[in-house]
């Protein structure tokens, strides 16, 4: 079910009040079925691959938790085995034979590989790596193994976050959806915020640029030089408000439910280095390959080349885990030089912290052509395009959507920065009056200027 | 905050939003559209039709009544599937008294198509308003929130189209009084009648396809031939031209199983099938888009099928 649907309107409200009218240990119940039926919503075979990776991970933990040594580690082993491998089936294995047979034809070898014609199940990555981030919790010590195999199913499955994020924590969620807590209106206040945020980011801004953006990229044999410029800053925002759009709407729906998931985005286009933008861009994963992956590595406590090498394994695999595809291999190679470089190449001479926020945003833009490019060869066009700065198609520019859309941006880019100059605050302590105003000014903009199609969230894919 | 209080502040906030969609939803179930225009046409001149026109755009584009040697009602309508054909038909036929033939026009997708559940599935409750039928949808269509309120089912897009044109309607002048679609008067450009365009509408109309439909549509037409055949009209079958970009970009495998249906149809119910969809005598300057007539070619083609098909039907002396 998406959160931009009428289904999706009938069924939160019903949700949540049967929620509170439940006695406190019997919720999970409910939520537990009403995620379910969400996550059936898209195809509900795929469930049994949910339940499978619950029961799995379920019983590795409690398996794992009273051993030590050799078998606690194989223990851990067959769980990530078991996550990965489902990944490895669903999203990787017709990309690794893909680019076997081209190595095998380049050697002169004649392997035709077998293709799997399966569909990849909405959200797997983002579910995976929640059961992961669980087992290793445990193995470390970090986490006792849940009892309650309800609870646990309920983790993996809940509902807010369970397609496309933020992939959380055990220690934030399993004790949340323990306790269940009471209704509190003050949290039921800033959910309903954060969702009317949520939907005024998606179908006023995202899906208004993606009509530009699938304009220029799926017909990017079309389009040239500085209209790609655009196009390419323009999915730049699409991506970010599309995302950040969905994980609003998921906090606030969880926050209203009384359950508090983690932020996942932090003004990330105000970063003043590519590093620092790292730490506001989807920041569940990026934190998951910190804690899972960079750290266990060494981290940063090591020599420079050997924080470089995991800097690189970091980024490979946070490419990978976007898609299969040589695009998405690319995109984390170029944002693991911008990340790496500094290390080497530290500017002696300061920069303004405008001109490194534009230069880090210019940065990360570039990148994200190899994410939304058909594939490679076309974001290497695309690029070279880019480069000769042809002005041919500037009259694409007097479309009158498109300059709403880019008031839109500057207008949403000018209330975040009020916001991280002065903190959320300064909008809640304003009289009633304004901050209402401001919620039916949203309303309406969202009812006159709102895209309302099909088009789902961008990390759906993932 | 406590609870009272919240609630009581998102009951005063709500208020101007309600009002707001109570005035959308008043204006839009009196708006006009085709379907309160098609039902007021069966009450004012179903009484006085020979001929009916059943079927989806094709039929409501392409069959011109006024160009029938005896008067006729076209109550095809846009996406139109047969079962709702069906319900129109067989709701009001006591208002077509003198009703002698029911041709029910198949597109290549009519016998796997419902409209319930595709891109355009909000026109089920303009038909579940206007006519007060069931609907296609089944169980599922009769638990869907828009089958009581038309600003959800017409959805934000739609209504904000509707508003903007001040909740009035070109429908007089693009629907004939004979309930034929004038192409060359509506509101719409014309469109482009090209390869790929031809190509995009024929997946467009794959896309739909859903053989365990088949059994339902089959049933409906058989509901239809029964109720006809009790009052004295004959059902007839065709297919309406397309242009070549169209028809060459057709699913072998689905026009394979139309005709199995069909085949079915004339051995079961012995219904005459009349094929116009690749008839050499429409070029493609007669499309209005790759799939309907323009208006002066559904004028002509609906005088050859009046000669061709009717003619033989309602003076079989004379033929």
């Amino acid at each position: 079910m998406s959160f931009i649907s009428l289904a999706y309107l009938v069924f939160f409200p019903i949700v949540c009040v049967v929620h509170f009218l439940l006695p406190a240990q019997r919720r999970w119940i409910w939520l537990l079925l009403a995620s379910c039926y969400f996550y059936a919503y898209f195809v509900p075979r795929y469930l049994l691959i949910l339940f499978f990776i619950i029961a799995a991970d379920w019983s590795f933990a409690r398996w794992m938790e009273p051993l030590n040594g050799r078998s606690r580690r194989l223990l851990l082993y067959g769980s990530l085995a078991t996550n990965l491998g489902l990944l490895f089936v669903f999203k990787y294995f017709n990309f690794f034979n893909a680019e076997s047979a081209w190595f095998a034809h380049q050697l002169g070898l004649n392997y035709t590989p077998p293709v799997l014609d399966l569909v990849l199940p909405i959200g797997l990555s983002f579910h995976t790596f929640q059961a992961m981030s669980y087992t290793l919790e445990v193995f470390w010590g970090r986490q006792s193994a849940e009892r309650h195999l309800g609870v646990y199913a309920l983790y993996v499955l809940f509902f807010p976050q369970l397609v496309a994020g933020p992939i959380e924590r055990p220690q934030n969620l399993l004790p949340q959806l323990h306790t269940m807590p009471e209704f509190k209106a003050d949290a039921a206040v800033a959910g309903l915020r954060l969702i009317l945020i949520g939907v005024f980011k998606k179908v006023v801004l995202a899906d208004r640029l993606a009509v530009f953006v699938d304009g220029a990229f799926n017909g990017w044999r079309l389009t040239t030089g500085l209209a790609f410029w655009f196009a390419a800053v323009c999915f730049a925002f699409q991506i970010y408000y599309d995302f950040s759009a969905y994980t609003d709407i998921a906090r606030g729906s969880a926050k209203i439910l009384g359950i508090e998931l983690m932020k996942n985005f932090n003004f990330p286009y105000f970063a003043h280095s590519p590093r620092k933008f790292w730490t506001r861009w989807h920041i569940s994963l990026s934190t998951w390959f910190r804690d899972y992956v960079y750290v266990p590595l060494g981290g940063s406590r090591v020599s420079r080349a050997v924080t470089v090498r995991n800097l690189f394994v970091v980024f490979l695999l946070s490419g990978l885990w976007h898609g299969a595809n040589l695009s998405f291999v690319v995109w984390g190679l170029l944002n693991f030089v911008f990340v790496a470089l500094p290390l080497y190449l530290a500017p002696r001479v300061g920069l303004p912290i405008w001109l490194r926020t534009f230069l880090t945003f210019s940065a990360i833009t570039v990148a994200w052509i190899f994410f939304r490019a058909p594939d490679l060869s076309a974001a290497g066009e695309i690029l070279t395009e880019m480069i000769l700065l042809r002005k041919d198609q500037l009259f694409l520019l007097a479309n009158r959507e498109l300059q709403i859309d880019l008031s839109l941006i500057v207008a949403m880019t000018a209330c975040e920065w009020i916001w991280v100059r002065s903190g959320e605050t300064v909008f809640l302590r304003a009289p009633v009056e304004f901050r209402w105003a401001v919620y039916y000014l949203m309303i309406v903009v969202i009812f006159a200027c709102g895209v309302f199609g099909q088009k789902q969230f961008i990390y759906f894919q993932f | 905050m406590a609870t009272g209080r919240f609630i009581f502040k998102l009951l005063i906030f709500s208020l101007p939003l309600s009002a707001g969609f109570l005035w959308l939803e008043c204006r839009m179930r009196t708006a006009p559209n085709s379907y309160q225009f098609k039902q007021a046409l069966i009450e004012k001149y179903g009484a006085g039709a020979e001929v009916l026109i059943f079927g989806t755009s094709h039929a409501y584009y392409d069959f011109n009544p006024a160009k029938f040697t005896v008067p006729g009602l076209n109550l095809a309508n846009t996406s139109q599937s047969l079962v709702l054909d069906q319900q129109i038909y067989t709701q009001n036929v006591a208002l077509f008294a003198k009703v002698r033939v029911l041709v029910l026009n198949l597109s290549y997708f009519s016998f796997e198509y419902r409209l319930y559940g595709n891109s355009d599935d909000y026109r089920e409750f303009s038909y579940i308003h206007a006519f007060g039928i069931e609907g296609d949808g089944g169980w599922r269509s009769k638990l869907d929130p828009r089958r009581f309120s038309s600003v959800l089912a017409f959805g934000p897009e739609m209504i904000r189209k509707i508003l903007f044109n001040g909740f009035g309607s070109g429908l007089a002048r693009e629907i004939s009084q004979q309930g034929w679609m004038n192409s060359s008067i509506g509101k719409y450009p014309h469109l482009p009648v090209s390869k790929e365009a031809g190509r995009d509408r024929a997946q467009y109309h794959s896309a739909t396809l859903d053989p365990s439909l088949a059994e339902s549509n089959l049933e409906a037409i058989a509901k239809i031939v029964e109720v006809a055949e009790a009052n004295g009209a004959k059902v007839v079958l065709s297919q309406a031209p397309a242009s070549i970009y169209y028809t060459q970009a057709l699913d072998p495998e689905a026009e394979r199983r139309f005709h199995i249906y069909i085949d079915k149809l004339q051995r079961t119910l012995g219904l005459e099938f009349h094929d116009y969809l690749r008839d050499k005598r429409f070029a493609i300057t007669d499309f209005y888009d790759n799939d309907h007539l323009n208006a002066e070619a559904a004028g002509r083609f609906s005088t050859i099928f009046d000669r061709e098909v009717l003619a033989p039907i309602l003076s079989p002396a004379e033929n």
